[in-house]
């Protein structure tokens, strides 16, 4: 039973937004065949049931003007996973997807600069961010997650300058740049950033670089402490980052995929 | 215009209640005219510290709701001029607490104190929430041990975003580092953080450390705050840090193990 208030009982607040990167399958369309991509999808799936089972898709609309997203929607449906939203399509397609309750994702603007073709495809295993205990199914599942790639537009991006000290609970994403700590991140906190993390003090928290999948982004710092780090995905966590590596000025990269870290 | 200081911690048992009464006490001394509010609306303390237990009619939470007025509420400390007390309730929870009642209160306080200290409770729910939000400082105790030091941070974040100053995008609350129950030998040991490790991590200045003495456990049974216990190393310790409050310089005392033994041998640490 409903309570009838009459005498008004205030909820200070009861929800709120809040940003947070997930890892999404997007379904990349590279034949516009409805039947051929129906099998396809049937037999990729039958490789790993449970690990598609309910599990969100994004569609694809960039290669086709004409992709009948309705069918391809239903086709997902049918593999039992759940289509939530399109992503680089053009407005028609996009009012398309509101129609048939499809949420649009917003086109991933140029994070590096060295890509000049409009869309290049690669079945590389990379993620649009990173969720802990997503990781393991991804190695286990050959999935057809793909880059988000880049569009054309070069714009410089903008840096993140955080001046004081990350506090222990605390979250900093640098959107689209890179992201400059001049004092130490505290265990417990997290800072974020499409590009590059510098970190002048110590790092005690999780830091995270390349969240969108830049694999070549990097994170410097003077004192590595961390609770976990991370690039484009591929993470360490406090007990597989070696003892000696710990002191003064370091920088993580990713070379050929293998997480390393230098002193500097 | 009066300042209004908060003590906090995050982490419960540091010693928050004995750091407000010691405070409080001190500022009063030297003649500011002070107010100590405890905002552990249930688990009232500060008035067996402040040795007024006996005295507390009405309380915090009657002047929030309107059904007593200040003067009702107020305590005059007996042992010091210009010490009040302000009471927290204890049949009431935090939600007692609404933030247009405690922002009446300070600001009719504020006409008449020169100092406001804010105990508050542990925790950053909504009663450390309350106590914090008005603050001008904040001195946030903390134990040399990593529990406490990780929370004093998570505090620290909080005052820089959710207390007033903060919303209004005035300056941030002045924050400093108070280091209670501080154990040189334990420090050399190695079995405690030490002074420059706390402080390298917490990044914020250093108001005063307080060492670890039977004096504070006594006072706080006699409801006799520490300050007021000149002979005891935890005595002068904030006496020193009232003064640096004020902006006195002052060398910190009690870091060493050398430095302590004479005193040590003397008053028993």
């Amino acid at each position: 039973m409903v309570l009838k208030s009459k005498n008004k009982v205030q909820v200070e607040r009861a929800f709120e937004f809040k940003g947070r990167m997930l890892t999404l399958t997007v379904l990349n369309v590279i034949e516009n065949d409805l039947a051929a991509i129906d099998q396809q999808l049937g037999e990729k799936i039958a490789q790993a049931p449970e690990f598609f089972r309910n599990s969100s898709i994004v569609i694809d609309a960039n290669v086709f003007d004409s992709i009948d997203l309705k069918q391809i929607a239903n086709i997902v449906r049918d593999h039992h996973m759940v289509p939530v939203g399109i992503i680089g399509g053009n407005l028609n397609q996009e009012q398309l997807a509101a129609d048939i309750g499809l949420g649009v994702f917003p086109k991933i603007k140029a994070v590096s600069s060295d890509k000049s073709d409009i869309k290049t495809k690669n079945n590389n295993e990379s993620e649009a961010g990173l969720t802990n205990n997503s990781d393991e199914k991804q190695q286990t599942a050959e999935s057809t997650q793909e880059q988000l790639v880049p569009a054309v537009e070069i714009t410089k991006s903008p840096t993140m300058l955080i001046k004081q000290p990350v506090r222990s609970g605390q979250q900093i994403y640098a959107k689209g740049g890179d992201l400059v700590v001049m004092s130490s991140v505290g265990a417990g906190a997290e800072v974020l950033a499409d590009g590059h993390i510098h970190i002048y003090g110590s790092l005690r928290g999780r830091a995270l670089a390349g969240v969108q999948g830049d694999t070549q982004a990097r994170i410097f710092c003077n004192n590595l402490d961390a609770e976990l780090i991370s690039i484009a995905g591929q993470y360490k966590i406090s007990d597989d980052i070696p003892a000696d590596a710990k002191n003064g000025l370091v920088q993580i990269y990713l070379d050929n995929e293998q997480m390393k870290i230098q002193e500097l | 215009m009066a300042k209004i200081i908060v003590i906090t911690s995050g982490k419960g048992g540091v010693g928050k209640t004995t750091t407000s009464a010691a405070i409080s006490t001190g500022l009063a001394k030297r003649g500011y005219k002070t107010v100590v509010i405890d905002f552990d609306v249930g688990l009232r303390n500060l008035d067996l510290i402040m040795g007024c237990e006996r005295r507390v009619v009405y309380d915090f939470v009657n002047v929030i709701k309107e059904e007593a007025n200040l003067n009702q509420a107020l305590i005059k400390d007996k042992r010091v001029d210009n010490l009040y007390i302000l009471p927290a309730s204890q049949t009431r929870d935090k939600d007692a607490l609404d933030i247009e009642g405690v922002q009446r209160v300070i600001d009719d306080l504020a006409k008449d104190f020169a100092y406001i200290i804010c105990d508050s409770p542990a925790g950053i729910e909504k009663g450390a929430m309350m106590a914090m939000y008005f603050a001008d400082e904040a001195i946030v105790v903390t134990n040399p041990e990593v529990s406490s030091v990780r929370d004093s941070d998570r505090v620290l974040g909080i005052l820089a975003s959710k207390t007033k100053r903060a919303e209004d995008n005035q300056d941030p609350v002045k924050e400093s580092l108070l280091l209670t129950r501080y154990s040189p030998e334990r420090v050399e040991q190695g079995e405690m953080l030490s002074v420059d490790d706390v402080k390298e991590i917490l990044a914020i200045p250093l108001l005063g450390v307080i060492p670890e003495s039977q004096s504070v456990l006594q006072a706080s049974n006699s409801g006799q705050p520490v300050i007021l216990d000149e002979e005891s190393d935890a005595g002068k310790a904030y006496e020193d840090a009232v003064g640096r409050l004020l902006g006195d310089e002052i060398p910190h005392r009690f870091l060493e193990v050398e430095k302590k033994g004479f005193f040590g041998r003397l008053f028993g640490g």
